[in-house]
């Protein structure tokens, strides 16, 4: 007597797991996303005003130029603790080690969605493109070869963004030194810096710096591509993360994220409805049918390209190797089909 | 004419004696802490200090790179020997810090720790000296602000005002309190032109009508009163201007001291010494930066955001207009 009601009982917690699975995977990531972004937004610029401090290392734009901000964006301390490297042999070395871990812990729990759902600068380009769509205007994509050559942007700017604070701190021996105000050279060059401060308030940053030809040249560059980054995101989705640096350095660390994007190949069709839908415009999403792991260094992780799937399971959203999003046939209808 | 040549001489001494200028008439008995031996006072500004060979990164050095212990110069060689020197921390712990003379002057030195952030914030270090002299209790007070503060640290007491807000001592005969000094991030924000306002504390209570001087490195000096709260303001003059613009350095750390006076009819003795007058003399040193407004343009920085805004929506404009093909079109015949 007892088993056939353990055996109901069972019956009913797998009809209630599979109906809780139903509703996830046929729920539309877009809303959620939308909605979330907006949370994360308000936690990372206005953070502050409810005493929210979520630490330096936050592997997304999280402007220190932010006063009411509610954590760091970690390439300023990097670029800082780099223009110091002539003293890490001591307390300054275990704090960068530190640093860095925790931007790994911290990277590696949520992969590239860091990007997708939390980077605040991204949001504003997403809510540009939102204002775009609103007054149809058409938007634009790169040509195969104009996206292959443009992504390699972001790696010359993360290159840089290490080498010149370390030319400040002359740590190698006959190099000339670089002058101080090139310690924060990314920061000085980035929308982030001019564009977030504003939603506080602060409009201070919208300036040019004569207090030194190197200030005045990255000030005055901040200025120019804050001019473009604005055009550029009305035209183009998420025209800024193919140059971002933030996210060439997320992609050394992609592969041990246990957050992942993966790929079925035998169950796709080459529809080409998750490139299609793909706000960077990554072709390897519908071309590669062999890799598992389909997660590419301009990825954000919107799971835009999950959404749009028509297949069942041939993209899986694994939280460390748990299913936590899926494509699945029945949610592709119910989500009205859209591409 | 030879004599009238001296008369003259002696009754312009007579004069200098009797009527000093006012803004100097207790200038030699001012005693203020500093972060350089008094050789190099005066000297902060060209360049900073500890490490300022580094590109100017001798400024930042002191206020965003905490050390274990802090070493503060006073600038007077007299010091009685009851002087006592104390030490506020930033958890509002006080306790007495060791005041000796070494490297040829009197040092003040005391301990930030721990290092791990928990003594984050403003130290206030004082350094109490009394004497009787010609029938006067001179009381003399040098106050210090030290920020310990690296922001590896993180910013966990930005919200905690308990925690930043300026502390004073009761037990300092007369202190000078400067507000709005340091944010909420505990960083320096006092900049040239800012409205300044400072309070007078004897033992703890507002002093009304002390005189203040505000002074900087460049001498620009400033006289005040305090009203009934013992408040007084001051806007810090903006006074730097290098004729060529590779001259110019918008790190430069000027030196800004307030000096407060303040006197008692007060009868008594001191050390077996008879008074009829107690004569406060207080001061506070704080360095500040350059106002941004000096050396930033918000027409240039909008300009080129602008200019470079619309080049590209042009171009983009262009570009798509040129990509347009024209409508050609087919006509089939159906009966084919």
């Amino acid at each position: 007597m007892s088993t056939g009601r353990d055996a109901r009982g069972h019956t009913e917690r797998c009809d209630l797991m599979k109906r809780i699975r139903e509703f996830i995977y046929n729920a539309d990531i877009n809303r959620f996303r939308f909605y979330f972004q907006i949370l994360a937004f308000g936690l990372l610029v206005y953070g502050g005003y409810l005493a929210i401090d979520l630490g330096n290392e936050l592997p997304t734009f999280a402007c220190p130029k932010i006063k009411s901000r509610g954590g760091i964006c970690y390439l300023y301390p990097l670029q800082g603790n780099l223009s110091l490297i002539d003293e890490f042999l001591g307390e300054r070395g275990i704090r960068f080690l530190t640093k860095l871990v925790t931007f790994i812990l911290l990277f590696i729990l949520f992969n590239k969605a860091w990007c997708g759902f939390a980077c605040p600068l991204g949001t504003v380009q997403d809510w540009i493109t939102k204002l775009r769509s609103k007054l149809g205007t058409r938007y634009s994509t790169y040509s195969e070869g104009a996206f292959k050559r443009l992504k390699k942007i972001k790696y010359i700017l993360l290159v840089l963004l290490i080498l010149l604070p370390i030319g400040v701190s002359n740590a190698i021996p006959d190099i000339v030194r670089l002058p101080r105000d090139f310690s924060t050279p990314f920061c000085d060059i980035c929308p982030g810096r001019i564009v977030l401060p504003i939603f506080d308030g602060d409009i201070t940053q919208l300036v040019v710096d004569f207090r030194s030809t190197t200030k005045l040249t990255l000030t005055a560059l901040g200025m120019a591509i804050t001019g473009v980054f604005f055009v550029g995101a009305f035209v183009k989705k998420r025209f800024f993360c193919l140059f971002c640096p933030m996210s060439a350095l997320h992609y050394i660390f992609s592969k041990i994220g246990i957050l992942r994007l993966v790929k079925d190949g035998s169950k796709c069709t080459k529809c080409g409805n998750c490139y299609r839908v793909c706000d960077v415009g990554i072709r390897e999403i519908a071309d590669d049918v062999v890799s598992k792991n389909i997660v590419q260094d301009d990825c954000m992780m919107c799971f835009k390209c999950v959404a749009a799937c028509p297949e069942e399971k041939c993209l899986d959203v694994k939280f460390l190797g748990l299913p936590v999003y899926r494509s699945t046939e029945d949610g592709f209808f119910k989500r009205g089909g859209k591409v | 004419m030879f004599r009238d040549l001296i008369k003259l001489f002696f009754a312009f001494f007579v004069l200098i004696a009797c009527f000093p200028p006012p803004s100097f008439a207790w200038f030699g008995e001012e005693m203020y802490l500093s972060e350089n031996p008094p050789a190099d006072h005066g000297e902060g500004h060209k360049g900073g200090h500890k490490g300022g060979h580094k590109g100017g990164r001798g400024d930042d050095h002191s206020e965003h790179r905490a050390v274990p212990v802090k070493k503060f110069y006073l600038n007077i060689h007299d010091l009685s020997a009851n002087a006592a020197a104390y030490v506020v921390r930033p958890d509002g712990s006080m306790a007495e810090c060791e005041l000796s003379h070494d490297e040829g002057a009197w040092t003040v030195t005391f301990d930030t720790k721990p290092m791990d952030g928990s003594m984050d914030g403003i130290f206030n270090v004082y350094v109490v000296d009394k004497r009787v002299v010609d029938g006067t209790l001179l009381i003399r007070v040098a106050k210090m602000n030290a920020i310990n503060h690296t922001c590896g640290w993180g910013h966990k007491y930005k919200s905690d005002k308990g925690r930043t807000m300026p502390k004073h001592l009761d037990a300092i005969p007369l202190e000078i309190v400067g507000h709005d000094l340091w944010d909420a991030f505990v960083h320096n924000r006092t900049m040239s032109g800012d409205n300044l306002v400072f309070s007078v504390l004897k033992n703890g209570a507002p002093v009304k009508n002390a005189s203040l001087k505000v002074r900087t490195q460049t001498g620009w000096i400033k006289m005040l009163k305090t009203g009934d709260d013992g408040k007084a303001s001051v806007q810090l003059i903006r006074d730097y201007y290098p004729e060529k613009w590779n001259d110019f350095k918008a790190m430069k750390r000027g030196i800004l001291r307030i000096t407060a006076e303040y006197e008692i009819d007060e009868s008594g003795s001191f050390e077996g010494e008879r008074y009829n007058k107690v004569r406060l003399i207080s001061t506070l040193q704080w360095g500040y930066r350059l106002h941004r407004k000096e050396y930033t343009s918000y027409v240039y920085g909008l300009g080129i955001g602008i200019l470079f805004a619309v080049v590209s929506g042009v171009g983009v404009y262009v570009h798509r207009e040129r990509r347009k093909r024209p409508y050609r079109e087919v006509r089939f015949n159906e009966k084919d």
